[in-house]
This record gives structure tokens, C-alpha cells and sequence, in this order.
């Protein structure tokens, strides 16, 4: 069954992508996401798939990656830390997606000009 | 030639001025009416007779509107304040309900965090590492 998609549900989703963007450091799980935004768990996601062209989880790993590019834009100097924050349990773990999602090593993002760096950040805003 | 004003860009000074005092604890140090708008600045209690921070109200300027906004969209602060102890504004700050984009991070030299002003920018908070 199709639905059509309208202002409210731009809103709604909004109202979840600015919660998402407040609340980085929680683990986000897809009933809280679901909650925020009013709807089921399954109307969610077929909502904000549908808003924004990416999952709900595919937008949290986005967003949690940039600001992790954004740390070392700036010069954060412990990596663990950065991937921490980023959801991730190992150092390795994160390497891979961020070398996944960035084409490169979080040292070698590190070692970006900060034109580089807002550069490839801004490639990676949108899905 | 000295440095003693700084601006930050708002749209509602008004309201500018609730965050800056209210939130990040600066004081009211010239307000003074100019047709719609006020020349509003604002000083450091750590520091009442040094730099002021002018709540310019061009935030609508296209200029300045523009620049604002490809500012937050990189993630790239205004400019920047230092304080003593960052853990401890940052979680004062975060129980008052400001929002942050960046958590304190340590860079080598300074610890950095980044903060909405609520009126269109970035701000960064450092504090300079021993």
C-alpha cells in the first residue's frame, strides 16, 4: 500500500533528523526514533525512507560520521575518543567505516587543510 | 590601535541579549537606542573593562544571512570564547539547555566545544590546556 507523503510528514521527520542531531550520544534506538516521531516503528520507517532517501539508521551513522570529521578538522588528538563518541567500540571498527564512508583513514582526514576536510564533509551532508 | 569591540550577527537582539547574559553569563555593558536598532554590547565579568561583543543586528543582511547559514551547515564556529575549566561550562551549559554540536575535545593544545547561540551561529568555547 502506498501513501502519499505530505507537509506533516516532512515535519514530523524534521522534528526526528533535529532530535537525532540533539541526542548523538544516545544509543537511538528505532522505537525511541519511532516515538519522536508519533508514528509506529514500521510507518517511521517507511516515512522517513521516504523523506529523505536514506534510513533512519543510515542518517544516525551520517550524522555521527561528520561530526566525527568535524573533531578532526579541528585536531581532536585521540582517535579512540572520536569513535567512541561515533558509536563505535574499537578503534578498528571505526577506521573501517569512517575509511568506508570518507575514502580514507581517519589519520589521513586528520592531515586534510581545513578546506579539504569542509570539502569532504559537505560531499557526505546528503545520501 | 586597539581591539574593543567584536561583533556576533543577530536577527532579534533581544533576544541575543537573553542567551548572552543568561546563558553565558556576559554583562549588559552599553545599550544604547539607534532608530529600530541598539547599540548593544556586552562585556566579561572576568573582564568588565576589556573587549566588548557588539549583538550587531545585520543577521538579515543577504550577506551576512548567507554567510551564517554555509557557516552552521559546515560546522564552522563564528568565533570563539575561553574559558577556565571546559567539562564544567559545558555541563553547566548543557543543564541550562544549550545545545551543543561538538563535546569537549581535546586538540593538543586547547580542549574545543561548540555551542548554538540560538541566533544563527556557531560559537566555540576553548579552554587552554596546561
Amino acid at each position: 500500500m502506498t501513501e502519499e507523503i505530505t507537509h506533516y510528514h516532512y515535519e514530523r521527520i524534521e522534528h526526528v533528523q533535529d532530535y537525532i542531531r540533539q541526542h548523538l550520544d544516545e544509543s537511538l534506538q528505532r522505537d525511541v526514533l519511532a516515538d519522536v516521531s508519533g508514528f509506529s516503528i514500521p510507518h517511521f520507517h517507511r516515512v522517513f525512507t521516504a523523506c529523505t532517501g536514506e534510513s533512519a539508521a543510515s542518517y544516525v551513522r551520517r550524522v555521527r560520521m561528520i561530526r566525527a570529521g568535524q573533531k578532526l578538522r579541528m585536531g581532536a588528538i585521540d582517535i579512540t575518543e572520536v569513535a567512541l563518541s561515533a558509536g563505535y567500540d574499537t578503534h578498528s571498527a571505526f577506521g573501517k567505516a569512517f575509511k568506508t564512508f570518507f575514502g580514507m583513514s581517519p589519520g589521513e582526514f586528520r592531515s586534510l587543510n581545513c578546506f579539504e576536510a569542509t570539502q569532504l564533509l559537505r560531499q557526505r551532508r546528503t545520501p | 590601535m586597539k581591539i574593543t569591540v567584536t561583533s556576533i550577527p543577530v536577527v532579534d537582539q533581544e533576544k541575543a541579549l537573553k542567551f548572552y547574559t543568561e546563558k553565558l553569563k556576559f554583562v549588559k555593558k552599553l545599550d544604547i537606542p539607534l532608530g529600530e536598532a541598539r547599540w548593544l554590547t556586552l562585556a566579561s565579568p572576568e573582564d568588565p573593562d576589556g573587549v566588548q561583543i557588539l549583538l550587531e543586528p545585520n543577521g538579515e543582511y543577504p550577506a551576512m544571512k548567507a554567510l551564517k547559514q554555509a557557516l552552521v551547515a559546515d560546522g564552522i564556529p563564528f568565533t570563539m570564547f575561553e574559558v577556565k575549566n571546559i567539562n564544567d561550562e559545558y555541563e553547566r551549559l548543557k543543564n541550562l539547555g544549550v545545545q551543543f554540536t561538538i563535546e569537549p575535545t581535546d586538540t593538543g593544545q586547547t580542549t574545543v566545544a561548540i555551542l548554538d547561540d540560538t541566533c544563527g551561529n556557531l560559537i566555540q568555547i576553548y579552554q587552554m590546556n596546561a
